[in-house]
């Protein structure tokens, strides 16, 4: 029964973080309208700058660690992304360039820091529920995925900002005629997933471990995770995380850790064949 | 030399896939590693010919591929690619997992040398021989594809797949066969290269791998024969000048794959076409 509780927990784990990542990817896809796997490189540098800072300033380097890779989402959209479409380039010119991103970041990573798995700097202590053992991180990562949920559902339906956000999302060409400020809105919403995905990294790998490379592989399970529901919808990613880490945990518990990531891929393609606008398709205009 | 020869095959088919008929599959070293593993198990564990492993190899791939083909073209655009990332991740699984069949992680090593009609292939330099032969049947393969009529179509659903359906073409089947046909040269890729390098690990065949050869032919230019033997050997040769250098290897192989990022996202912003291409994605 403890066990059980232990699995439990852990998937909640998962699930948060996938569906922070997912999440910020819904996001940033729903403006953007190409697959940006540049975003996995955010995760990454999130995690990475956490682990420099917190040499000096302890546990509070997330917030400088997260501020930073904000600037540099900020940036790189600002002066390259941005400029890409500007020159009317086309999903996958804007893939390909944001798959060079990934890989020029994550090489960097390596050079500075290299390819081996690093611990984050973390509070490890404990807290014990009715014989279960759980970290204080695993309570702080799900209660962060929660109030975040909260959180953009508000901004979603109370503030303009959501509102300006869902109207370029679903017509991208009536929304700027209406004036809306369609690049600024661009910068500002990658900016804004860039932090979750990096807070999201940080957060995973004081759970776990970090290498260079966690971007990509957390990327595919928050796209994964998107996709389940609509990949265009960040609210209702958490529903696409959950179902994902309960998969995923079911696979680890019955076949086998090693084939979790196989397990993962082949829900991907297995949704994309069925059903590839997601279990929990918008209402109304189809969006493929 | 050798390592040319054969990525240059594996830069070709790729770019029959990607440029010519536009589909954007990041599962190509996937079917690379099927080669390289069929023959190391062929030929080290039940004593095949390297020439059988190759047709087996070949065979195997093309089934394999036929069935993806099939799976993968009910996928659009971006979703398309998504699934291919997804089939490749899978075949690292496998490679990786199936242990009693590929050796896990630790992979297949002593990979015996080809044996040519009783001449043991033991020197570099008939080996150079052998793999320039088929990188040579590759380039002569791709010509003749794409000047054909076959080619001519394929050329078409990429820039308008609608507009062929329309005439009547079941495009599906042609972006099938060119699937079929691009995967079964990196199956011999493959081949080659585990006996080359007599040693075959899962880590040779991930996605990163996909992107190395990706990168190849963006750099190169799609839809470009030239392209793709220029974008091989420009990606292969750069590592030996950043030798030059004399920087430590680990940060030299990484340096190399930052280089290649920041190339792509250069060309992209500058000349989506790559130095020789013929194609902008």
């Amino acid at each position: 029964m403890v066990y059980f509780f232990q699995i439990a927990i852990d998937t909640l784990v998962l699930a948060s973080v996938y569906t922070l990542i997912g999440t910020g990817f819904a996001l940033r896809y729903s403006i953007a309208k190409y697959l940006d796997l540049g975003y996995g490189a955010h995760i990454a540098i999130g995690a990475y700058a956490y682990f420099l800072f917190s040499e000096y300033f302890g546990v509070v380097a997330i917030l400088p660690a997260v501020i930073f890779s904000v600037t540099v989402a900020y940036a790189s959209e600002r002066f390259y992304f941005a400029k890409l479409e500007d020159k009317k380039s086309s999903p996958m010119v804007m893939m390909i360039a944001s798959l060079g991103f990934m890989t020029l970041v994550q090489a960097i990573i390596a050079i500075f820091f290299t390819s081996s798995v690093q611990v984050l700097h973390t509070d490890a202590s404990v807290i014990k529920i009715y014989d279960v053992v759980v970290t204080y991180i695993k309570i702080i990562t799900i209660a962060v995925a929660f109030s975040a949920v909260i959180l953009l559902n508000l901004v979603f339906t109370k503030t303009k900002f959501g509102k300006h956000l869902i109207a370029v999302s679903d017509n991208k060409d009536l929304a700027q005629t209406s004036g809306i400020p369609i690049k600024k809105l661009s910068i500002i919403s990658a900016s804004i997933a860039a932090g979750v995905a990096a807070l999201s990294g940080i957060l995973y790998g004081m759970d776990t471990i970090i290498t260079p490379f966690i971007g990509l592989s957390l990327l595919l399970s928050g796209i994964t995770a998107a996709i389940l529901v609509n990949i265009q919808d960040p609210k209702k990613v958490y529903i696409g995380a959950l179902i994902l880490a309960v998969i995923q945990s079911l696979v680890i518990w019955f076949i086998g850790g090693m084939w979790k990531d196989a397990a993962v891929f082949l829900l991907l393609i297995v949704i994309l064949l069925l059903r590839p606008e997601g279990l929990l398709r918008r209402r109304g205009i189809r969006q493929v | 030399m050798i390592v040319c020869s054969i990525f240059i095959p594996l830069a070709l088919s790729l770019d029959l896939v990607v440029g010519r008929t536009g589909i954007l599959s990041i599962a190509h070293a996937g079917f690379y590693g099927l080669g390289a593993y069929a023959t190391a198990i062929l030929t080290k564990t039940y004593n095949f010919s390297f020439f059988s492993s190759i047709i087996l190899g070949v065979l195997i791939t093309a089934f394999v591929s036929y069935l993806l083909s099939k799976i993968l073209s009910r996928l659009k655009g971006d979703y398309y690619t998504l699934g291919s990332f997804g089939v490749i991740i899978i075949f690292y699984s496998l490679f990786i997992n199936l242990t009693g069949l590929t050796g896990g992680a630790m992979g297949i090593f002593s990979i015996p040398n080809p044996n040519f009609f009783g001449l043991q292939i033991s020197s570099n330099s008939w080996f150079l021989l052998m793999s320039s032969v088929f990188m040579l049947g590759t380039l002569a393969l791709m010509q003749a594809v794409i000047s054909s009529r076959f080619g001519l179509i394929i050329q078409a659903v990429r820039d308008d797949e609608l507009a062929v359906k329309v005439f009547g073409y079941d495009t599906a089947s042609f972006k099938t066969v060119v699937f079929v046909i691009s995967a079964s040269v990196a199956a011999i890729a493959g081949s080659f290269y585990a006996a080359y390098i007599s040693f075959v690990s899962p880590n040779a065949f991930t996605f990163n791998e996909s992107i190395l050869i990706l990168t190849m032919i963006i750099i190169g230019g799609l839809a470009s024969k030239r392209g793709a033997v220029f974008g091989a050997l420009f990606v292969i040769l750069l590592p030996e000048l950043l030798r030059f250098i004399g920087l430590p290897d680990s940060i030299a192989a990484q340096l190399r794959v930052a280089i290649y990022g920041a190339i792509l996202m250069y060309l992209m912003y500058k000349k989506p076409t790559g130095l020789f291409g013929n194609y902008s994605p």
